[in-house]
C-alpha cells in the first residue's frame, strides 16, 4: 500500500511539473491527440480561423486555383467542398502537420518565451561588454595617468649631474607608490629607460630597482605567476637585476613551460656575461632551434662577448652540439678547430655535416685529408658538404679524387664535382671534357650548365 | 623658406619629435634645464604644423614613428621649411644603409639608442652653436 502511495505521489508530482513545463495548452493538445480519430476530411466551414490559417483567404486562393485548373481543363468541382483534401494532396504530410500545430496557442507561448530568452541573452552580453569596456578604460586611464606622473618624477634621474639630495627626493617620492599596480608601472618605466639609456643612467636605473625593492615584485611573479608572468618576471630581473639573481633564474632553465625556459636562458645570459653559456651543461630538456636563434640575437643586440665553446662540443644533446658548431662558425673561433674536427666522427650525420660546414668557414686546410678519407663511408649530405668544402682546399693532387666522384658519384655529387673542377683551373676544364669523352657524353650537360655565364652565381 | 631663429637674444627653440613618452620627457627636461624652449610632438604629422608656422633652432626626431616617420619628416623639412636648420636623428637601428640614408636626406647628426643622456646633451649643444 505504501509502495502504491509512493508511486501515486511521484506520478502526481510528475504531472504537476509536466503541466507547469509544457503549459495547459500542450496538455489539451496531448488529450486531443489521444482522442484523435481519423477525420473524414472536414469541410472548410468546420476549420476554425487560427493563428496562421485565414479561412476567407484560403477560400479566395482556392477559388483562384480552381479557376486556373478549369482553364487548364482539369476537373475539380469538389475542390471547394473538400479543400482540406486538396491541400493535403498538394503538400501531403507537411500540410497535415501545419494544420495540427498552427492552430495551437502554445506555439505562440513558446515563441514568446524564446524571444524573451533571446533578448535576455543579448542584454546580458551587452551589459558584460559595457562593464568590461568601462573597467578596461578606467584601468587604461589610471595607467596612463600614473605613468605620466612617474615619468615626470624619474626623468631627471637619468642625468649624471643630479645632486644627491635631488636623487634622494626622487627615491622618496617613488617609495610613496605602494600598490602592486603602481610598482609595476615603475618597473615598466625603468625597463624602458634601460632600453634607451646607457652609461651612468643605466647604472642608476638598476640601483633604483634595488632601492625601491622592486625586485621583490619580479621575484613574486616568478614564484607564483602563470607561465606568462613568470616570463615577464624573469625578463625584469635580467634587465634590472644584479648577477646575484642568476641562481634564482637558473631554477627555471628546466621549467615545464617552453617560453619560461627560453626566457630563463636569455636572462641567464644577460646576467652572466663571463660565462653566458654556462646553462648548457644543466639542460634537462632538449634544446630547441628557436632558442639558438633567440640566443644569437640576444648576444648580438646586447653586445655579449661569445665565450669559448669548444669544450662543450661533447654535449649529450644533439641540438646543443649543432648550436655550438654554428656559433663557432659565426664568431670565427679558430682555436676550436681541433674539437670541431673531432665532430667529423660524431655518431649523428647532422653533426658531421655541420662540422664540415664549420671547418670550411674556419678555412682549416689541414682537415682535407681526413675529409677525403671519410668520404666513402659518409652519407649523401655530408659527402656534398665535403665536396663544397674542397673548393677552398683543392690542389693538383686532389684532381684524381674529384674525377673519381665524377665517374662514380650520384647526380648531386657529379654536379658538385664538375663545378669544383671547372672552377679550379683551365686544366680542370680540359680534364672535364676528356672525362666527358670517357663517359660517352654523360657529363656534357653538367659542364654546359656550369660554363653558362647566367649560372655563374649558382656555379 | 628659411625658418631658422636668428634672434640671439631670445631662447633657442628645440623641437623634439618622439613617440616614446619617457625619452621625450627626459630630453625635454634636459633641454629646459639647459635654457632652451622645447616643443614636443608625438609624430611627424603633428610636428609639421608647428614647424611650418614657427621658427626653431634644432629638430630632434626619432626615425620610427606612427603616421609620418623621421625620414619623411627630415625630407619635408629640408625641402619645404629649412635647408640649414640642424637636424638630429635618433634610432635604435644599427643598419648602415638606414644610417647612411639619413645623412643623405639631410640630417646633421645621428645617435643610436641606447645612448648616454649626457652625451646627447653635449651633441645638441654642439649642433645648436
Amino acid at each position: 500500500m505504501k509502495k502504491f502511495k509512493w508511486v501515486f505521489l511521484r506520478g502526481g508530482i510528475f504531472v504537476v511539473i509536466f503541466s507547469l513545463f509544457f503549459g495547459w495548452g500542450q496538455i489539451q493538445e496531448i488529450q486531443a491527440a489521444i482522442n484523435f480519430t481519423e477525420p473524414e476530411y472536414p469541410f472548410l466551414e468546420d476549420v476554425p480561423s487560427g493563428l496562421s490559417f485565414d479561412r476567407e483567404l484560403a477560400l479566395t486562393e482556392a477559388a483562384e486555383i480552381e479557376a486556373r485548373l478549369t482553364l487548364l481543363g482539369v476537373g475539380s468541382q469538389d475542390l471547394i467542398k473538400n479543400l482540406s483534401e486538396f491541400f493535403r494532396s498538394l503538400a501531403g504530410d507537411f500540410f497535415s502537420f501545419v494544420d495540427k500545430i498552427s492552430l495551437g496557442y502554445s506555439l505562440l507561448f513558446y515563441l514568446a518565451l524564446f524571444a524573451i530568452f533571446f533578448l535576455l541573452n543579448i542584454t546580458s552580453v551587452v551589459i558584460v561588454v559595457i562593464i568590461s569596456n568601462w573597467i578596461f578604460n578606467r584601468r587604461a586611464i589610471y595607467h596612463k595617468y600614473k605613468r605620466k606622473e612617474i615619468i615626470e618624477i624619474v626623468s631627471p634621474y637619468f642625468y649624471d649631474d643630479l645632486e644627491d639630495h635631488e636623487a634622494a627626493g626622487i627615491v622618496e617620492t617613488l617609495t610613496q607608490y605602494k600598490s602592486l599596480k603602481d610598482k609595476q608601472i615603475i618597473i615598466d618605466v625603468l625597463i624602458e629607460g634601460k632600453r634607451n639609456f646607457t652609461g651612468e643612467g643605466s647604472i642608476k636605473i638598476k640601483a633604483l630597482y634595488q632601492v625601491l625593492q622592486l625586485h621583490k615584485v619580479s621575484l613574486h611573479k616568478i614564484k607564483y605567476g602563470s607561465w606568462y608572468r613568470r616570463s615577464v618576471g624573469l625578463r625584469e630581473l635580467a634587465f634590472l637585476g644584479r648577477r646575484a639573481y642568476k641562481t634564482e633564474i637558473e631554477k627555471y632553465i628546466n621549467d615545464n613551460h617552453q617560453y619560461v625556459r627560453t626566457e630563463a636562458i636569455l636572462s641567464y645570459m644577460l646576467l652572466d656575461d663571463v660565462n653566458p653559456f654556462g646553462f648548457l651543461m644543466d639542460l634537462k630538456y632538449s634544446f630547441v632551434r628557436w632558442d639558438s636563434l633567440s640566443i644569437y640575437y640576444t648576444m648580438y643586440f646586447n653586445g655579449i662577448e661569445p665565450p669559448p665553446m669548444a669544450h662543450m662540443l661533447n654535449h649529450s644533446d644533439l641540438q646543443v652540439r649543432l648550436f655550438l658548431l654554428r656559433m663557432i662558425s659565426i664568431y670565427n673561433q679558430l682555436d676550436a678547430v681541433r674539437e670541431v674536427a673531432k665532430c667529423l666522427l660524431d655518431e649523428h650525420a647532422e653533426v658531421r655535416q655541420e662540422a664540415v660546414i664549420t671547418l670550411r668557414a674556419l678555412e682549416y686546410y689541414r682537415i682535407k685529408v681526413l675529409m677525403k678519407n671519410r668520404y666513402i663511408n659518409e652519407c649523401q649530405p655530408v659527402r656534398l658538404e665535403i665536396l663544397r668544402s674542397m673548393k677552398h682546399f683543392i690542389e693538383d693532387d686532389d684532381i684524381s679524387f674529384i674525377e673519381e666522384r665524377v665517374r662514380k658519384g650520384s647526380f648531386d655529387e657529379v654536379f658538385e664535382a664538375v663545378k669544383l673542377l671547372y672552377k679550379f683551373s683551365g686544366y680542370g676544364e680540359q680534364r672535364l671534357w676528356l672525362l666527358d669523352e670517357e663517359l660517352e657524353g654523360r657529363i656534357a650537360v653538367f659542364i654546359k650548365h656550369v660554363a653558362e655565364p647566367r649560372n655563374k652565381h649558382v656555379a | 623658406m628659411n625658418k631658422v631663429n636668428l634672434d640671439l637674444s631670445s631662447k633657442k627653440t628645440v623641437v623634439i619629435v618622439e613617440d616614446n613618452d619617457l625619452l621625450s620627457k627626459v630630453l625635454e627636461y634636459r633641454m629646459e634645464k639647459d635654457g632652451f624652449q622645447v616643443e614636443v610632438f608625438n609624430n611627424g604629422e603633428e610636428a609639421i604644423e608647428f614647424l611650418s608656422s614657427n621658427s626653431f633652432d634644432l629638430l630632434i626626431t626619432d626615425l620610427y614613428m606612427p603616421f609620418m616617420n623621421g625620414s619623411e619628416l627630415i625630407k619635408y623639412v629640408r625641402n619645404n621649411i629649412s635647408a640649414t636648420v640642424p637636424i638630429m636623428a635618433i634610432s635604435s637601428t644599427h643598419e648602415e644603409d638606414v644610417i647612411g640614408n639619413i645623412f643623405n636626406i639631410g640630417a646633421n647628426d645621428f645617435i643610436v639608442k641606447p645612448f648616454r643622456a649626457g652625451e646627447l646633451s653635449v651633441r645638441i649643444k654642439r649642433l645648436i652653436r
